[in-house]
């Protein structure tokens, strides 16, 4: 691995040098009707397949054949043939009409291998959602990403996304360029993102392309549909706990706005009927998101602004203490973007985006109040260049970025007496990269090395104190593709990359209890060596895949002590310790991808472990979310045109927890002695998710459907908690129970969907 | 196709033949809870810690209490061995309680126990008392009161305070629910602290954090050192959040005893305060 950076870079200079006997042809996509560009369209020749990016370019270098075949969802397809010399050209799709493109959306689903097979993304469009379970209603890009292999579940209640053995802190988040620090709302059934505003979803597990910060497990950059919509359209849905609605307004033929909204009602309806049957613990929770996006053109140059606003309001009142825990999260993101051609080969693009993130956890008990707040202020300004070249493809950029973070903000309240916590502690992080990612076209070889230098000063300010930091990192990715035939290819993919912020893992539930560090002296970057094979097979009806993957994280961080920690500003790091982590895992995945059924079955074998010197007298233990088993399948069938059925199967073992293993009594309390760290292991997780959906005939214009979806079939107790329970009198007798807190028993809903 | 599924079966078996290793284990050890207050006696309990899945009832506890340990208390240059005593109505019904070498203010008092073969040894101080300046109650519905208490802080000194209660009716001091005050939130400052009862046990269901109208309450005001504050912190935190799902607790009790125990040994700077709450 110590050698990995400097092969990286000799092959990335030597590959300008070279020039390879193959025919690279460059190409521009518009609509025959309007002229606008065509996103995301399907380039093949017949041995690969790339695709447009968003001003409708694309690249492709050519073996033999002299022939494309150019598709995209919604116009007819292309046979388009040109002779040797030919190096660009501007191609024209003409559009379907609407009877036809019914019918493809609903058989031709996109193509796993295409995208993921020659780059290495798994590609997951919003249109894909309808062929899994929507959960109460709601279909959930994030909870779709979590059918894909290699991506774990944190348990019941957990929306955290755990990517090849890695933390829920270990993954990016890009909505439309800004980073969302908290991207589900609670229980993980919604993320905060609204399916009318997901068009494409980018899922990278390694092989990271250096124009992504690093981050030690995954990046998932989520974009909008950037069309200019030249229509007013909508979209509305109308379930038990939320309702969703957007609207497409075009303003000129060069400029349209979508805005949205989504609320759920659970304090209405939900919690109710649950706090009247559990008298031990009330619950209160309810969500909202606002969306709104725009895109504009002005001759060749593109515009998109995106801006969302979301929060979460919990409650939960433990009556028996007469305790009441609140916990509030919002998130904010802002961005632009700008895309424009400079020359015919080479695209400019820059984007300009804002992330903002506050959490507030806070426990009340009568007149008496301690809680902590944190929040995260983000600015983030790229600049992005594409040169199409002669048998390759270079990416070079600038980033600049700029955050402001509060880890903990204390707060004691004792009737009217507020106690004193000093200044707020404050981080100032300013980074700075370059970066450079080149993809090369051998005859059956891809190549693309990727390189990110990075310069990240971080100031601690706490009143007039205040302590600098500064790191130097470099992070080298490598992809190497191998196509055996046009059916059959091996993927090699080596990175390494570091992390500057790090999320506390505080609670030793699955709530989430988020509070964000950047790393300084006392908390250094955390990085990772990541090695991945794996071996793409694509059949007339099937895709499959096997990838083996390897991890080695260093400085990757647990929490040593409870929330009560934080409520202590002076010195939050020294409860933070640092270890080493290791994840070795094989995923399998194969989707039957045509005709009326389709299913998909995905299957992660793996072993994440973990070395911390104060934990366990430095012995290795398991990650908290190691998952040997993980098992999911997806299952859709499209019985006619009114009918569609789909299911979702989940499995995986348990979450490993620390267990008591003696007690004790002290002042008239039972004491629990806790054995060996995360040594044992809750049961295991299953569930069986279904939706029914029935579409009503309408003119032309109009479409509605009726979903029932029923989330937890066979009501499967999953629990995200276990306790002991002590009740009695201890000079008599004391029953002691053990307590499993689950929280989601079968829940079936209904939800009425229009689009006009 | 048919490779393919030969090495997803391969894998499988693999993964399915891994040994569970289980490396939890019980130990035995003592669990010692001593304190020593100005003007009066040390006063300590000694117990095992019993394995998880060992019942909790006055049989087993009896099993479990150390009764003809020798236990010393000294302040360096006069000791005494404590006496042992039995109290049906206290857990544990047995104590080793001194009677001529009481505690005072500012000094230093080690303990040590010895017991078939084992020797414990831990030692503390009693820092400077502080002193309440007021203590009143503020009416609640359904006639409860609610307890306050004033107290100035010592600016140039780091203090760490403990605060009890206990009405007519109870034997024995409660810790008020949040007992322990470090006063780096409020050093210097004048104090209003609102007083809610603790529960005596976590096996007790029902309590309030209010007292009645007319009930007699005593306030043990103590000042304790840091190796105290850390303990009872950490305690604390396993009592009130072991079974909180948002919360939770996995970690040893921060004791100060030395050898094969744990627990706690602690000086106390102690006043008393008597208060009636009004109709």
């Amino acid at each position: 691995m110590k050698h990995l950076k400097v092969t990286l870079s000799v092959i990335f200079f030597l590959s300008t040098l070279f020039s390879y006997g193959q025919h690279n042809f460059k190409g521009l996509i518009l609509d025959a009707k309007d002229n606008k560009p065509i996103t995301k369209a399907n380039v093949s020749d017949g041995f690969k397949t790339v695709l447009s990016d968003s001003s409708g370019l694309f690249s492709i270098s050519l073996l033999k054949n002299l022939t494309l075949k150019v598709s995209s969802i919604g116009y007819l397809p292309l046979n388009y043939s040109f002779t040797s010399k030919k190096m660009f050209d501007t191609l024209y799709l003409n559009p379907k009409d609407e009877q036809l493109l019914q019918v493809e959306i609903a058989t031709k689903k996109s193509k796993l291998n295409n995208t993921l097979a020659s780059s290495n993304y798994f590609l997951f469009k919003g249109a894909d959602l309808s062929r899994i379970p929507s959960l109460f209603g709601n279909s959930d890009i994030l909870s779709a990403l979590k059918t894909l292999p290699g991506i774990g579940k944190g348990g019941e209640g957990n929306g955290g996304l755990y990517v090849r053995g890695g933390s829920s802190g270990q993954n990016m988040v890009l909505f439309n360029d800004a980073v969302i620090y908290q991207p589900t709302h609670l229980l993980g059934i919604f993320s905060v993102f609204s399916s009318y505003f997901v068009d494409n979803v980018k899922l990278y597990k390694s092989g990271l392309p250096s124009y992504y910060r690093g981050r030690l497990s995954s990046v998932i950059d989520i974009t909008s549909n950037t069309k200019i919509a030249d229509s007013l359209n909508g979209n509305a849905s109308i379930g038990m706990i939320s309702a969703d609605t957007s609207i497409d307004i075009p303003l000129s033929n060069n400029w349209s706005v979508t805005v949205g909204g989504r609320t759920s009602f659970m304090n209405l309806f939900l919690w109710p009927i649950h706090n009247k049957t559990e008298k031990g613990s009330q619950i209160g929770y309810d969500f909202y998101d606002i969306n709104l996006n725009s895109s504009f053109r002005s001759g060749k140059n593109k515009f998109f602004l995106s801006a969302y606003h979301g929060k979460d309001i919990f409650d939960i009142d433990i009556t028996s203490a007469v305790l009441t825990n609140k916990m509030k999260w919002s998130n904010d993101a802002l961005s632009l973007s700008w895309t424009r051609p400079i020359d015919t080969n080479v695209v400019l693009r820059s984007t300009l985006a804002h992330s903002g993130y506050n959490f507030d956890f806070n426990i009340s008990q009568e007149n008496s109040q301690i809680g902590v707040l944190s929040s995260i202020r983000d600015l983030k300004i790229s600049n992005f260049l594409t040169f199409f070249l002669s048998k390759q493809t270079i990416n070079l950029g600038v980033e600049f970025s700029s955050q402001q973070i509060k880890p903990n903000i204390p707060s004691l309240i004792n009737q009217d007496f507020a106690f004193d916590f000093g200044p707020d502690k404050t981080f100032y992080v300013n980074d700075f990269a370059i970066f450079a990612n080149n993809d090369i076209f051998f005859e059956k070889i891809t190549v693309t090395p990727g390189v990110r230098l990075n310069f990240s000063s971080v100031k601690n300010k706490r009143g007039n104190e205040s302590s600098f930091s500064s790191f130097w990192l470099l992070e080298p990715s490598l992809l190497v593709k191998y196509n055996f035939n046009r059916d059959l290819s091996l993927r090699v993919t080596a990175n390494k990359n570091y992390q500057t912020i790090h999320l506390l893992p505080i609670s030793s539930s699955s709530f989430p209890s988020d509070f964000w560090i950047p790393s300084f002296n006392q908390i250094k970057p955390q990085y990772v060596y990541q090695l991945s094979v794996g071996l793409f097979k694509d059949w007339t009806n099937f895709e499959a895949y096997v990838d083996f993957f390897h991890k080695n994280m260093q400085r990757v961080i647990e929490f040593n002590g409870g929330i009560g920690s934080l409520i202590d500003n002076l010195n939050i790091e020294e409860n933070v310790i640092t270890g080493k982590g290791k994840v070795l895992g094989v995923e399998f995945y194969i989707k039957k991808r045509t005709g009326r059924l389709q299913t998909t079955f995905a299957y992660t074998l793996s072993k994440s472990t973990r070395i911390f010197p104060e934990i366990n007298r430095g012995k290795q233990f398991p990650f908290r979310f190691d998952r040997p088993h993980d098992i999911n399948i997806t299952s859709s069938f499209h019985l006619n045109k009114k009918w569609a059925f789909s299911l979702l199967f989940t499995y995986a073992s348990g979450n490993t927890y620390t267990a008591p293993i003696g007690r004790y009594i002290i002042e008239d309390n039972v004491v629990n002695e806790y054995g060996l760290f995360n040594a044992a292991r809750m049961p295991d997780y299953h569930r069986l998710d279904f939706s029914v959906a029935y579409m009503f005939s309408h003119k032309k214009a109009l479409k509605s459907e009726l979903l029932l979806s029923v989330y937890n079939v066979y009501n499967r107790a999953n629990p995200i908690f276990a306790y002991y329970d002590y009740k009695g009198n201890l000079s008599t007798s004391v029953i002691i129970s053990q307590k499993q807190l689950a929280l989601l028993p079968i829940f079936p809903s209904l939800t009425y969907k229009i689009k006009f | 196709m048919k490779n393919l599924s030969y090495l997803f079966f391969i894998v499988i078996i693999l993964g399915s033949c891994k040994k569970q290793e289980d490396e939890s284990k019980f130990e035995q050890k003592f669990i010692v809870n001593g304190y020593i207050e100005n003007g009066k006696p040390a006063y300590v309990t000694i117990m095992l810690n019993m394995p998880f899945y060992a019942p909790v009832n006055s049989e087993e506890l009896e099993k479990n209490v150390i009764r003809h340990a020798k236990v010393t208390v000294s302040d360096g240059q006069n000791s005494e061995v404590l006496t042992g005593y039995y109290d049906n109505k206290k857990v544990p019904y047995f104590y080793y309680k001194g009677s001529s070498l009481t505690g005072e203010l500012g000094k230093k008092y080690y303990l040590e126990i010895v017991y078939g073969g084992y020797t414990l040894t831990s030692e503390t101080e009693i820092p400077q008392d502080a002193k309440l300046n007021r203590i009143w109650f503020t009416a609640m519905p359904e006639s409860k009161q609610q307890l306050n208490i004033n107290f100035d802080d010592d600016e140039n000194a780091k203090n760490y305070y403990k605060i009890y209660t206990k009405s007519q009716e109870e034997e024995d001091f409660i810790r008020c629910f949040v007992s322990n005050h470090d006063d780096k939130y409020f050093n210097g400052r004048s104090v209003n602290l609102q007083l809610n009862r603790g529960k005596k046990s976590n096996t007790q269901l029902t309590w309030t954090p209010h007292f009645s109208s007319r009930d007699t309450v005593t306030v043990k005001f103590a000042t304790m050192n840091k190796e105290a504050f850390e303990f009872w912190q950490s305690y604390e935190n396993e009592i009130v959040n072991a079974s909180n799902p948002l919360m939770g607790s996995s970690f040893a009790l921060k004791g100060n005893i030395v050898g094969r125990a744990n627990g706690i040994w602690c000086g106390y700077g102690v006043n008393y305060y008597q208060i009636i709450a009004p109709k």
